[in-house]
């Protein structure tokens, strides 16, 4: 794989207030990348800095091999942008606000915005004002107009903020096809840590301005190692607690269900221990760590 | 610079344009008004100083008023092309993609013209038809002094457009209210030796001052005032270099401080 954007010891304060303290990350070609942080981290600022409409105090960003801010205009007509709090041209409707922007990026023929209509659906919203658009309306129509260059680096601030579950389930997936059949580049901020951890080969964890984690999703979720072990009993068991203690196992009763939080490796003698007692068990669930967790542990740490 | 962005820009205007009553409106609404009301002043003074004098100030009157609509027409169209689109909060998707300010600039003005020409059609019709004064009466002067005008309205529609940018459309009200601080100060419709004497050094360095002056000299004497030509040229080039440096530094120091985005 080859890089298609490189940030180096990105700085930007405004006033006393550091928004970013000099971060260093790159995406390669063909990469879901997943920006996670919580509010006021630095995703958006990040985010704005790559499409210059933040300037930063120092640092380099490099785009397709260009430096991003003497190369504006070849950088970004080949990149394109979409979020969910950036609205269209309201009182004009769909068609001509696509036509306007098929136009800002050189686009000679009118085919691409038939077909992406056709790809997403929105066919029958062409001839609707965009200011009559629902959330989600808009929010197709945002991807469609993110689609229209054909962009090899696309910048997603929470695409799927405002659709109903079915609709952001299928957004997800023509962004995975779209990613696999174009081999387009994706940096991608949700506060939706299932969504992320669909959709992205990568995550990095921004807090106060730096960068606190850089992995896979996978290996994230690996740097907690507890799980929760739920044992679900026909009737409440009599003496577990003390049985409990004795074992040195730690657990919280919540009716007739024991949670017991531990690593993966003492799962299986710890339901050996609770098995032998000959207790009635109706259910064993086990829920491994996610990235909600990893975040939750990262914010809590900083 | 690129043809296609300027052409994209001039598409975005000519549909809002043409989905908006009230840009209609504005383009006929107000010069008729104005029209009317100065129109009904010069009938006044027409029939108290008798036709011959009365119809020398009603010139003056007439031609004033549509060449100043022209002026504000110009201003407005570069400041509320940008506001328009803050309004609506898709500013950033312009800036997100290769447009630049010049291109936006320049497709500003060009639709600016197509409605500056519709205002002085419309205008000096009415003008001919309903108070007998023909502005084209100014024969080949009216072209430079028109668009000596426009190049002003250009640069005070940047300069405003700067300070929207820094402070928000909380200071929307100059888009459309600025021209009427000139308007006392750069004798648009009485000779400059009427302003008290310390008014006099100010009006004489705004460009239009000098229009207003040479349109009244062609229409009472026939003669091309080419030095207050050159001199309204000289100080517009001057105005739109600093209003263009101005504008700039506000986009700049707002892109510093992290505002385009939330621009509203």
């Amino acid at each position: 794989m080859s890089t298609l954007l490189e940030v180096k010891n990105l700085y930007k304060s405004y006033g006393n207030f550091e928004a970013l303290k000099g971060i260093s990350f790159s995406l390669e070609k063909g990469e879901i990348l997943g920006f996670l942080g919580p509010n006021g981290a630095g995703k958006t600022t990040t985010i704005q800095i790559l499409l210059q409409i933040i300037t930063p105090n120092s640092g380099d960003v490099t785009i397709f091999g260009m430096p991003a801010f003497t190369h504006r205009e070849e950088v970004l007509q080949r990149m394109n942008f979409t979020s969910a709090y950036v609205n269209l041209f309201g009182a004009l409707t769909v068609w001509e606000n696509l036509k306007v922007f098929a136009k800002l990026y050189g686009l000679k023929r009118y085919d691409k915005i038939h077909s992406l209509l056709k790809e997403f659906e929105a066919e029958n919203l062409k001839d609707k004002k965009a200011v009559t658009l629902s959330s989600g309306q808009l929010t197709r129509i945002m991807v469609i107009k993110a689609l229209l260059n054909d962009p090899e680096l696309l910048l997603l601030d929470e695409p799927t903020s405002s659709l109903d579950p079915d609709i952001a389930e299928k957004m997800r997936e023509i962004l995975k096809e779209i990613r696999r059949t174009r081999n387009i580049s994706m940096l991608y901020t949700s506060h939706n840590m299932a969504e992320i951890e669909e959709m992205c080969g990568r995550v990095i964890f921004l807090s106060k301005g730096n960068i606190v984690a850089n992995d896979t999703p996978k290996k994230l979720t690996s740097l907690i190692p507890d799980h929760t072990l739920s044992i679900v009993f026909e009737h409440e068991p009599k003496r577990l607690r003390e049985f409990l203690s004795e074992k040195n196992i730690q657990g919280s009763f919540d009716g007739t269900v024991l949670n017991i939080t531990t690593d993966n490796e003492s799962i299986p003698k710890i339901l050996g221990q609770i098995y032998q007692r000959g207790d009635h068990i109706r259910d064993i669930r086990i829920q491994e760590p996610d990235l909600e967790d990893v975040f939750l542990k990262i914010a809590r740490e900083q | 610079m690129k043809l296609h962005r300027i052409n994209a820009i001039i598409l975005h205007h000519l549909y809002f344009w043409k989905l908006s009553l009230p840009r209609w409106l504005d383009i006929l609404y107000w010069p008729i008004v104005s029209l009317a009301v100065w129109g009904f002043v010069t009938n006044f003074i027409r029939a108290s100083r008798g036709p011959e004098e009365g119809a020398s100030i009603a010139g003056f009157f007439l031609g004033g008023i549509i060449l100043w609509m022209l002026f504000q027409r110009a201003q407005q169209d570069v400041a509320i092309s940008y506001l328009q689109d803050i309004w609506s909060r898709s500013i950033v998707n312009l800036y997100v993609s290769p447009l630049s300010n010049l291109e936006f600039v320049i497709a500003s003005i060009l639709v600016g013209i197509i409605k500056i020409g519709i205002t002085l059609a419309i205008m000096a019709l009415a003008a001919f038809f309903l108070y007998a004064f023909n502005i084209f009466s100014v024969g080949f002067a009216l072209l430079p002094f028109v668009g000596l005008l426009l190049l002003f309205g250009w640069s005070i529609g940047l300069f405003v457009t700067g300070i929207v940018f820094r402070y928000g459309t909380d200071a929307q009200v100059l888009a459309f209210g600025i021209t009427f601080v000139l308007q006392p100060i750069s004798a648009v419709f009485y000779p400059l030796e009427v302003l008290p004497a310390w008014v006099r050094p100010i009006a004489h360095v705004i460009p239009i001052t000098h229009v207003f002056e040479g349109m009244r000299t062609v229409l009472a004497t026939g003669h091309i005032p080419i030095d207050s030509m050159l001199w309204s040229l000289g100080l517009n080039i001057i105005f739109l270099f600093l209003c263009s440096w101005f504008f700039m530094r506000m986009f700049n120091h707002v892109k510093r401080m992290g505002m385009l985005a939330k621009l509203e």
